[in-house]
């Protein structure tokens, strides 16, 4: 059976650095190595950021929801927004490299996991599938 | 997030400390573009306190070279961390933002 953890909140800024703090907590629970922590980390904050900015357009009121389940192997990071439906090709477009102040979040988010995937689970907002998979070490 | 400026014959050093993020990275930018519009002839970040720096973060960074390039002036940042090294890797800015071990470094460089 899967470890599950959920979080409720706001689309305020703020609160980033709370989501940060649990993903990474519960990273580390899951036992992944420092490194990925941080990546995984990275991975949740852009994606939320990426909500807040785009989805809602900076308004601070709206609501994401996130569930973390771990299976052992994987670590799967459900995040859902509330607003209009995204187009799924934002995760094909490839940010070119260099002096370009914007655009790298979602570049960031796919070097960051193994897995992400867009769906629309109740056609009404939107739920990105984020998945890292965890490398056992020979001694576990 | 914490930002503190301190003004080296006419080079200014600006010390972040913290998390770099879509809440904090207005105030950085704030300081940043403040000092850009003075014209200050050298600009650098010591990033050495910064716990966490995502893209809002390494846009600001990018916006503040270009800024101060686009007088003439000079740029750098200092002591980044692994994570952000790693992302600015990422984003091929590695090479294109000067980048030193030490204030004392960045300061002394033409």
């Amino acid at each position: 059976m899967a470890s599950t953890f959920e979080i409720k909140t706001l689309s305020d800024p703020r609160f980033l650095s709370v989501i940060r703090a649990a993903t990474g907590q519960y990273a580390r629970v899951a036992g992944f190595e420092p490194k990925e922590i941080e990546q995984i980390k990275l991975a949740v904050d852009e994606m939320c950021t990426n909500i807040i900015r785009h989805t809602y357009n900076g308004d601070p009121s709206q609501e994401m929801v996130l569930r973390f389940a771990f299976t052992g192997r994987e670590l799967e990071i459900n995040i859902d927004d509330f607003g209009p439906a995204v187009d799924p090709r934002i995760f094909q477009t490839r940010r070119p490299p260099g002096l370009q102040p914007g655009g790298l979040g979602l570049s960031l988010i796919r070097s960051m996991v193994d897995e992400i995937e867009l769906a629309t689970p109740t056609g009404k907002g939107n739920r990105y599938r984020l998945v890292k998979y965890r490398v056992r070490k020979e001694s576990e | 997030m914490r930002v503190a400026s301190t003004l080296n014959d006419g080079a200014v050093v600006v010390a972040v400390e913290g998390e770099v993020d879509l809440y904090s990275s207005p105030k950085l930018r704030r300081e940043i573009v403040c000092w850009a519009n003075k014209q200050i002839r050298s600009l650098i970040l010591d990033l050495g306190a910064v716990s966490y720096m995502d893209s809002s973060g390494i846009a600001t960074l990018v916006e503040g070279f270009q800024l101060v390039k686009r007088y003439g002036g000079r740029f750098g940042i200092v002591s980044p961390g692994p994570s952000i090294q790693e992302v600015l890797r990422f984003a091929h800015l590695d090479t294109i933002i000067p980048t030193f071990t030490s204030v004392e470094e960045a300061l002394l460089r033409p």
